[in-house]
């Protein structure tokens, strides 16, 4: 696999925790095996699960998390056993990187539903190492797991394909309902269901869009192209369209009755579910009976018809509405993606972001401060809840920020909002420092410290004097004593609220939250 | 139609109110049509779906009714348009009397499926006039829904095959379940379970049958046949089956969980619920779309597959369990049925019966 000098490391952008923020992580990739695939991500769309995953909602989540998997990018480099693929290559990965090989579904080309698939990210490879996905700067993937992005295909068109396009695609496949001619529903407008629209249209089919309201009526009609367009609080209408279809995809990943749409049914008709919703859905069994329909589910599709999908678009040349956006936004398009505020699907212009950004700015800043306060010692001071520097400072930079790193008489202080990297700059800050002194001292009031962390940010920590005072005082005597011996020439307090004592907070709200959990409050000046 | 001197009348036996009791009574039979069949009850099977309409547990039940969608009889009387059958027969009669004949399933032969079908019994037929079942010395069928039951075969036997053995027939036909070497499994062992233990058996498919407890282990195994017994809160057993089913016929006409079911399901497995649940069933969809697994329900079936399942049931030479009754002892059929104590299906022989009483 390499020793350590030759692992390979990249960039991407994970959730750290379940706040499912994203914020720079380096991370090493595996050497390029006989049957990989080296790949340089050019750009990959953002999935609702990507936003499940990185918040935790499903409960299987492991951090750091790199998401993404509609990724879309060019061959770097290829091992001996790869001949589907050359250097310059256009290529896509989607939701699997691994699979057994070796039971029914994969022997059936059918390797999605394998018991031992390895999901592109929060997952864990065969060497034992976690997977990252698609929004980094590179990719090693087994070739199995590698499409062809067919000539003249814009690679941002392409990617919502590999996840999206392929969950609509396959099941229409594989349940017969490609043929044209069929009168299709499509329940929920989302990234899914928009590519639904496109699918169908372009196999021929006559399609409704089904919805709880009427606002996206328009956009429905006008720009997606759909035949139809039903509420399904309109009764009558509902009736009218009474045992009118040939199937039903449901997209929509929440709660819904699903009465309504087996009505809609005809004969021998298919309710295609494949949005995750984590309550049990209902129905009657006449409903189903009466009309011999079927409720199914369906989950992504295989290598095979993503092959074909994508031959499928090209052919049909069809255009899929994305919003393209830089890494940087990355955590924005998850909030508006939370409200379905995106028309269709977000896709990452990878290459064209910035993904080192942060983590540069941060080195130059902390190379320049640790030079300044290399040579002195530090003493311990309490810290006060307000902070007058920070007042002088514009809001828009307050708010907006991500970590605020001031040089405030002899030490600095950073500040910011909760979980946007204090802990991981301070990290870094001292890994920058140990290249001009020796020893650093971190009082770690948070008892947060764990050593894996900041490895690949910054190399092993092992010279790093670490002190996690647990009793009132504590921290102030161990601080004194080290430095008065003259040993230590740096300190990192990591909290400075975590140190201060209840009593001299002001705001009840604040010592309410420290007498609680003293690691997750904010200063106070982030109170307002 | 014929004038009211010349109307024909017949003695069935019928429920009056909810309270689902029969008893003895006299209705018009309408004249013989062009097309029409006059049969004469021989028997007739008892379905769990009589004790409903009975008892108006599904809210459309119109009274007097007389139940009864199994009948066997024989012809004494041919309409002039007739020819698939003649006087002397024995043919069938099941749960459907009357269809459009010009919609989609209509026009391919799935006519169980017509939005305007009348059934047997409880509905109004073209002429105004309620239908009345087979619980009745007499009956007059269009020919479309006769069907002939296959020399030879006692009708005691070809009786529950028109509706409870053709609920099972005929999913498993469309659905491309009928080919041999598949593992089904079997969710309830009452009149429509015993027959889908039978005719799986004997499409050479492996046979589990699933049960909440222990007790009709014994009966599935060595009375009937079924290769394995399930029960279904034995978690060791179920995670050691479980993936390994291509279908399940599920009977129970209750509030049940799905869940267990589907968990034994292959990939494409399919639910196929076949009993009638006044309340929502449930489901979560991460399980159908890990597998793509399909929750699906049929509703009895064709003329054209209950004629496949006569010749199917001949040439394999089954036969099912059934308890033969006197009409005088339906009312405790009825009680008996409610609690499930049967093996596996009432008949009435009607023919040995006196209904006038």
């Amino acid at each position: 696999m390499g020793s350590v000098d030759l692992e390979r490391t990249t960039t991407g952008w994970a959730a750290r925790d379940a706040s499912g923020l994203l914020s720079p992580f380096r991370f090493p990739l595996r050497n390029t095996g006989v049957e990989d695939v080296y790949i340089k991500v050019m750009s990959c769309g953002i999935c609702h699960t990507d936003l499940h995953q990185a918040k935790n909602d499903l409960g299987m989540s492991r951090y750091p998390m790199v998401p993404g998997h509609e990724v879309v990018g060019e061959v770097l480099e290829v091992g001996s056993g790869v001949s589907k693929f050359k250097v310059g290559d256009v290529v896509g990965v989607g939701c699997i990187v691994g699979c057994c090989g070796a039971c029914n579904p994969c022997e059936s080309d059918e390797e999605q539903y394998c018991k031992k698939k390895i999901w592109t990210y929060n997952d864990v490879y065969t060497d034992g190492k976690p997977t990252q996905g698609g929004f980094s700067a590179a990719m090693v993937v087994d070739q199995k797991f590698v499409v062809k992005i067919p000539d003249g295909m814009d690679p941002e068109q392409a990617a919502p394909l590999l996840c999206a396009g392929l969950t609509v695609y396959s099941p229409l496949k594989h349940f017969g309902l490609s043929r044209s001619g069929l009168r299709g529903g499509i329940l929920g407008l989302g990234g899914v269901g928009h590519m639904a629209v496109k699918i169908a249209k372009a196999m021929g089919h006559h399609v409704t869009v089904i919805s709880s309201s009427d606002k996206k009526r328009e956009e429905a009609l006008a720009h997606l192209g759909a035949d139809g367009y039903l509420v399904s609080s309109d009764t009558s209408r509902m009736n009218e369209l009474a045992g009118s279809l040939d199937y039903i995809f449901d997209t929509v990943p929440a709660f819904h009755p699903l009465e309504p749409c087996l009505s809609l049914l005809k004969l021998n008709g298919q309710l295609i579910l494949v949005g995750v919703v984590n309550t049990p859905l209902q129905f009657m069994s006449p409903a189903v009976m009466s009309g011999r329909k079927s409720i199914t589910g369906s989950f992504i599709g295989s290598m095979k018809e993503a092959e074909e999908l994508m031959q499928f678009c090209k052919e049909k040349e069809l255009t899929s509405q994305i919003e393209t956006v830089k890494m940087e936004y990355v955590n924005e398009a998850f909030r508006r993606l939370e409200k379905n505020d995106v028309r269709y699907r977000f896709v990452i212009d990878v290459a064209g972001s910035k993904l080192d950004q942060e983590l540069q700015a941060h080195t130059e800043i902390i190379a320049a401060a640790a030079a300044g306060v290399a040579t002195e010692c530090s003493s311990p001071r309490k810290a006060t809840a307000g902070a007058e520097n920070v007042a002088q400072l514009p809001e828009v930079l307050v708010e907006n920020a991500i970590v605020i790193v001031m040089l405030v008489e002899d030490h600095l202080r950073l500040q910011s909002k909760l979980h946007r990297g204090k802990t991981t700059l301070t990290l870094h800050m001292i890994a920058v420092a140990r290249t001009l002194v020796e020893n650093i001292m971190l009082l770690e009031a948070e008892h947060t410290f764990d050593a894996a962390y900041p490895k690949p940010l910054c190399g092993d920590v092992k010279h790093l004097i670490i002190c996690q005072p647990n009793k009132e005082g504590m921290a102030f005597e161990l601080a004194n004593s080290l430095c008065q011996s003259g040993a230590i020439h740096q300190i990192c307090v990591d909290s400075v609220l975590a140190l201060t004592p209840c009593a001299e907070i002001e705001d009840p709200l604040l010592v309410e939250a420290a007498r609680e959990d003293p690691v997750n409050q904010p200063p106070a000046w982030m109170m307002r | 139609m014929g004038s009211v001197d010349s109307v024909r009348t017949t003695t069935g036996w019928a429920a009056r109110d909810a309270s689902g009791l029969l008893s003895p009574f006299r209705f018009p039979l309408r004249n013989i049509g062009v097309e029409d069949v006059y049969i004469k009850v021989i028997c007739c099977g008892i379905c769990h779906t009589d004790i409903h309409q009975a008892k108006n547990d599904l809210g459309i039940s119109r009274y007097p009714m007389v139940p009864g969608h199994e009948v066997v009889g024989e012809v004494l009387e041919v309409g002039s348009g007739v020819s698939k059958f003649k006087v002397g027969e024995v043919v069938g009669v099941g749960f459907i009397v009357g269809c459009c004949r010009a919609c989609n399933p209509c026009e391919s032969d799935e006519e169980q499926y017509c939005k305007k079908k009348i059934w047997t019994y409880n509905d109004v037929y073209t002429d105004g006039k309620p239908t009345q079942g087979g619980f009745s010395a007499a009956m007059v069928v269009d020919q479309k829904f006769v069907v002939k039951i296959p020399d030879g075969m006692d009708p005691e036997q070809a009786a529950p095959l028109l509706c409870a053995g053709l609920t099972v027939y005929s999913p498993l036909k469309h659905f491309g379940l009928s080919r041999s070497g598949l593992r089904g499994g079997i969710l309830g062992l009452g009149g429509v379970g015993h027959m889908g233990v039978q005719i799986a058996k004997a499409m050479g498919h492996h046979v589990t049958v699933i049960s909440s407890s222990d007790k009709k282990r014994e009966e599935a195994l060595a009375h009937l046949g079924a290769d394995g017994y399930l029960v279904s809160s034995d978690a060791s057993r179920m995670n050691e089956l479980a993936g390994s089913l291509d279908y399940i016929l599920d009977t129970v006409p209750a509030f049940h969980p799905l869940e267990p079911s589907l968990g034994l399901l292959k990939l494409n497995g399919r639910l196929i619920v076949l009993g009638v649940v006044n309340t929502p069933l449930q489901f979560m969809s991460p399980v159908l779309m890990s597998g793509r697994k399909s929750i699906t329900g049929s509703s009895i079936g064709s003329i054209k597959e209950v004629e496949e399942l006569m010749l199917f049931y001949k040439e394999k030479g089954l036969t099912s369990q059934i308890e033969t009754i006197k009409m005088e002892y339906v009312n405790e059929a009825f009680r008996r049925l409610e609690k499930n104590d049967v093996r596996y299906r009432f008949v009435i022989d009607i023919a040995g019966s006196k209904l006038d009483q």
